[in-house]
């Protein structure tokens, strides 16, 4: 997908370059700089408006070549320089005029056409001597050097004028801007499709390691009602790789119901318990009823699953003599009790913390977490920014608080991370 | 004596199920978890009879920043500039042709996509030993 936008870009240059080639009077070429090699781009109509003289030192042996490799050395050079306009004779003595088009005060290409008006003695000099130099290089005789003396000086000045020139330039950057934003934010999102990507691979590759390790225990040629359990964990967590290959946004219509939030929370501590007792970490939960709320199931359900795997994820590991919790806890928001207008969720955790200046940006689609940086590599950025949209899209509020810990048994610097929801119990 | 073999992989969680037919056939198996680890540990990546490598790997605190593929990047230190040359199999969930090409031209075993079978991994490393041997 990314080569066939990469090569859209490419033909959109093209295209834009050929409507301006149309209809300016003389030859333009767009040169960029792709992987420290020049690109060239010259429309089929500009060709067409070359000059006689480049023509005819074209039809010399080796003066096609000589000409490809002067006009891309020149942009390079040009492109290196950093001018906004420049003007240059070619190695065939005519004068090009050049500007450059930048993004972020950086030369992103480079427009170029032929036809700059030799007005100075010095000028005429410079091309002159530019076109002796051609004669030798290509070893014309006499006559083929009269000949390309006369087309020389046969060429009638013809220009863009500078307003006109200007304008194609603005044109140019304003569309190299937008194709540069178009880039990142593709570079952007192919990153994290594919840190996403990883994350769910690396959850599956637990599920299918211990239910092949289960199908494996059982006794060769033996079904029990255990092995065809795990095989068929082992498939469908196999199966869920697949789709999970092709996941994209999580798109699906809210459906508000009444559900028991006390459910929901207990589904995600099962579902994560396996990764909380690997790492050592106990968690535990108390809700205060009552915890009837008004909800959309899936979405709150991944939101929760996204809170808890995180607050596992982000726990140092438990020790024999020193136990780690995530604790989940629950209540009716203490302003509205009784009446009940809002519930307040807390989620807990002791390990790698948030710095006070991310609290906001941590909900940011792909942002990561400083402390976060030497430890998990792996994780999308993605998904409190799925849950904190899943919270406002219930009329709730996320907010997170993580303080610096003073424990000497630590290894690292310990936070106590804190995530507050508060949801409403009615969604009207 | 057992063969060793050294998974560098960060997701710790996974390490136990899938690696257990591995130490159940008898092999070593030892984890680093970071690229700084890995870098701290050359004397032992180059006895190893294997290394079991990830491509998304942390750096580490104070470690060096081993750029988009770690994993990758890794691997060419350890093949270029430390001139270790012990059997390697990529265990990674990147399915991305260029870097396949690039992981190839350092020399290595194979690449296995996770999620994988522990039970089709073991297969995998002994077909890795069984090539070496036969040489």
């Amino acid at each position: 997908m990314a080569k066939k936008t990469v090569n859209s870009h490419q033909e959109f240059f093209r295209a834009l370059m050929e409507i301006v080639a149309e209809n300016v009077p003389v030859p333009i070429g767009l040169y960029q700089t792709k992987n420290s090699e020049i690109e060239e781009v010259i429309p089929e109509s500009s060709r067409a408006k070359y000059v006689s003289h480049c023509n005819l030192i074209q039809s010399f042996n080796g003066g096609k070549q000589q000409c490809q490799k002067d006009q891309l050395e020149r942009a390079k050079n040009s492109l290196a320089a950093n001018k906004d306009l420049s003007q240059d004779c070619c190695w065939a003595g005519i004068y090009n005029e050049s500007r450059l088009i930048k993004i972020d005060r950086k030369p992103f290409a480079l427009l170029v056409y032929g036809g700059g008006k030799v007005t100075t003695t010095v000028d005429k000099q410079e091309s002159l001597r530019k076109h002796e130099e051609a004669v030798k290089l290509l070893g014309l005789t006499e006559e083929q050097a009269r000949e390309l003396r006369n087309s020389l000086r046969e060429i009638n000045d013809s220009s863009i004028s500078k307003d006109g020139f200007l304008k194609i330039q603005k044109v140019f950057t304003n569309a190299s801007h937008l194709i540069s934003e178009l880039e990142e934010r593709q570079n952007q999102a192919k990153y994290i499709a594919e840190r996403n990507s990883h994350e769910i691979a690396t959850r599956l590759q637990a599920v299918i390691a211990e239910a092949d390790n289960l199908v494996s225990q059982i006794n060769v040629g033996e079904i029990t009602e255990a092995k065809r359990t795990a095989l068929s964990v082992l498939n469908s967590a196999e199966s869920l790789n697949t789709v999970a290959q092709n996941l994209g946004n999580y798109l699906e219509t809210y459906r508000f119901r009444r559900e028991s939030l006390n459910s929901l929370v207990l589904k995600s501590i099962k579902t994560y318990e396996a990764e909380a007792n690997r790492k050592e970490v106990q968690i535990r939960y108390n809700l205060i009823p009552p915890y009837d709320l008004e909800v959309s199931k899936n979405h709150l359900q991944y939101a929760l699953n996204n809170l808890i795997q995180n607050a596992i994820k982000y726990s140092f590991r438990g020790k024999k003599d020193h136990q780690r919790f995530i604790n989940i806890k629950g209540q009716p928001e203490p302003r509205f009790y009784p009446e009940g207008r809002f519930y307040r969720l807390k989620i807990t955790n002791y390990g790698v913390g948030i710095l006070p200046d991310e609290y906001e940006e941590i909900f940011k689609d792909g942002f990561q977490g400083q402390l976060t940086e030497n430890e998990y590599r792996t994780g999308s950025g993605k998904g409190l920014s799925f849950v904190k949209r899943i919270i406002e899209e219930h009329n709730g509020t996320i907010e997170v608080e993580s303080i610096p810990q003073s424990d000497d048994k630590a290894e690292r610097k310990p936070y106590l991370t804190r995530f507050i929801i508060r949801l409403p119990y009615s969604q009207k | 004596m057992s063969k060793t073999i050294i998974w560098i992989e960060d997701d710790y969680d996974i390490i136990e199920p899938v690696i257990y037919p591995l130490r159940k056939a008898g092999y070593k198996v030892i984890n680093i978890e970071n690229t700084k680890e890995a870098v701290e540990k050359l004397a032992e990546l180059k006895n190893a009879d294997l290394i079991l490598l990830d491509m998304f790997l942390p750096k580490g605190s104070g470690g060096k920043n081993f750029g988009e593929y770690p994993g990758y990047m890794l691997l060419k230190e350890l093949r270029d500039d430390c001139q270790i040359t012990t059997p390697v199999v990529v265990l990674t969930v990147i399915s991305n042709g260029e870097l396949r090409t690039e992981l190839e031209k350092l020399v290595i075993d194979g690449i296995i996509y996770k999620p994988v079978r522990p039970s089709k991994l073991k297969e995998i490393v002994d077909e890795v030993f069984q090539k070496y041997e036969a040489k």
